[in-house]
């Protein structure tokens, strides 16, 4: 009986003491009226700064704005100004810090700050397209056929003639009457990238990849993540070309090189 | 460094005068950065607002309705201030009262260009979002949505940037806008930080 009722009375004061200072809190008008305000102006806020960040695309406003000649004019000269400003700041900060080194390191500094910045500003800027024209080349993916294969297999060897003369229509007619030889799917693959018809070469280098017993499937790898590239198919790409970096082929290291060059794209 | 006269200002801002642009960013970016800086703004805001402004300047002196009774860079800060205070207030519009922003403009005696200058500012921002990131577009890119621009249709565009085929020039047209898009979105991104 005793503890409890020390305890009834123990909570009616903490209660009661709770509720003062309850009341206390909310009869500061003023402090109330500031909390209000501060919630508030904290919410609009970020509804704000939501609502900024979300500039809708529209596209014949875009096309009136680049049709201003004079304007795109002036602000490229502003850009250009401002951009050229910003990198000779850049390079100040630099040399200023280099100072106490001597003067050799100092300028291979100096050397290798405009040697990455070039590159940065053109990494920077590079398109899934852009990549993809400096690192495609029919040439290379001729070097690995093999001459010995194309001697006794007439579609193949009718279609490897149009390939060389560029004339890829007439080469992928010849390459459909042997559509289970690998290297005429190889071909076929390169023929339809020449033609720009990426879905298709798609198709042939999966099926060289499939079959998964013949000696294209670096090739067909390699040029798949190019397809994927030019195609935006970004995320494909990439799994691709991590693929290949961590296999021990011919392509392994532009396929690094190309993967850090999409950096974030 | 030279120094120019008003009159000469907005006649090389209005003939893309590339030494006087120099000049007026030599000149002012440096002020006008270090108030934004001092306003709770950051590097990227200064360069919008001078670019903004500037802008303004430019559709004004080229419509030929400007006649300035002040020197060109009390006109100039003017239209910076205003434009960065018209982003604090939008930001948050109970930290930064209307008479503020207002004083700051009737100080210039621009009262009554306010309404004007205001409408020039908004439709700016979305000019500066386009054409900015436009010029990031490769060449080729710049070349296809000017031609569309121009109002061609893409049979003619297709002869005129020797494309292949019309479907060719439709990719193109595709993966340019693509392109476009995921800049405004890279730029719509950094804004939220």
């Amino acid at each position: 009986m005793k503890p409890d009722f020390k305890n009834i009375i123990n909570n009616d004061l903490r209660e009661q003491e709770m509720e003062q200072e309850f009341l206390q809190a909310i009869n500061n008008e003023h402090k109330l009226a500031l909390r209000e305000t501060l919630a508030n102006v904290h919410s609009k806020d970020t509804k704000q700064t939501r609502q900024i960040s979300r500039i809708e695309f529209k596209e014949d406003e875009f096309l009136t704005s680049i049709k201003d000649e004079h304007k795109l004019a002036l602000r490229e000269t502003l850009m250009d100004v401002h951009t050229k400003e910003s990198q000779k700041k850049k390079l100040h900060i630099e040399l200023f810090t280099s100072r106490r080194v001597q003067a050799i390191a100092a300028s291979i500094v100096v050397f290798l700050m405009v040697g990455t910045s070039f590159l940065f500003d053109m990494n920077g800027s590079l398109t899934n397209e852009e990549l993809f024209d400096q690192y495609y080349s029919t040439e290379s993916s001729f070097l690995t056929v093999r001459s010995g294969n194309t001697a006794n297999f007439s579609p193949l060897s009718e279609g490897m003639k149009y390939f060389e003369q560029a004339n890829y229509n007439k080469a992928l007619n010849a390459f459909k009457l042997a559509p289970d030889n690998m290297v005429v799917k190889l071909y076929s693959g390169f023929s339809y990238m020449e033609l720009q018809k990426y879905d298709e070469a798609v198709k042939e280098f999966t099926g060289i990849i499939e079959q998964n017993d013949n000696l294209f499937i670096d090739q067909a790898e390699w040029n798949l993540a190019l397809c994927y590239l030019m195609t935006d198919k970004t995320d494909k790409a990439k799994n691709i070309l991590t693929h290949i970096t961590n296999s021990n082929t011919i392509f392994n290291i532009r396929a690094q090189e190309l993967l850090e060059d999409m950096g974030n794209n | 460094m030279a120094k120019f006269s008003t009159e000469r200002i907005l006649a090389g801002i209005v003939e893309n005068d590339r030494i006087v642009i120099q000049y007026v960013y030599d000149k002012y970016f440096a002020s006008i950065k270090s108030y934004v800086l001092k306003h709770s703004g950051n590097d990227n805001d200064a360069w919008d607002v001078f670019q903004d402004s500037l802008m303004v300047v430019y559709e004004q002196a080229q419509s030929g309705n400007l006649t300035l009774k002040s020197t060109f860079i009390t006109y100039f800060y003017s239209i910076c201030k205003y434009r960065w205070l018209k982003q604090l207030r939008d930001r948050a519009p109970n930290q930064h009262e209307e008479f503020e922003y207002k004083s700051e403009v009737e100080l210039f005696g621009y009262n009554k260009y306010t309404v004007e200058i205001d409408e020039a500012l908004e439709q700016e921002e979305r000019v500066r979002l386009y054409q900015e990131n436009f010029l990031k577009l490769s060449k080729e890119c710049q070349e296809l949505f000017k031609l569309l621009a121009k109002g061609l249709t893409t049979k003619e565009i297709t002869k005129e940037l020797n494309y292949k085929s019309t479907g060719f020039t439709y990719k193109k047209r595709r993966l340019c806008k693509e392109q476009l898009l995921r800049r405004i979105k890279e730029n719509n991104d950094k804004l939220k930080l």
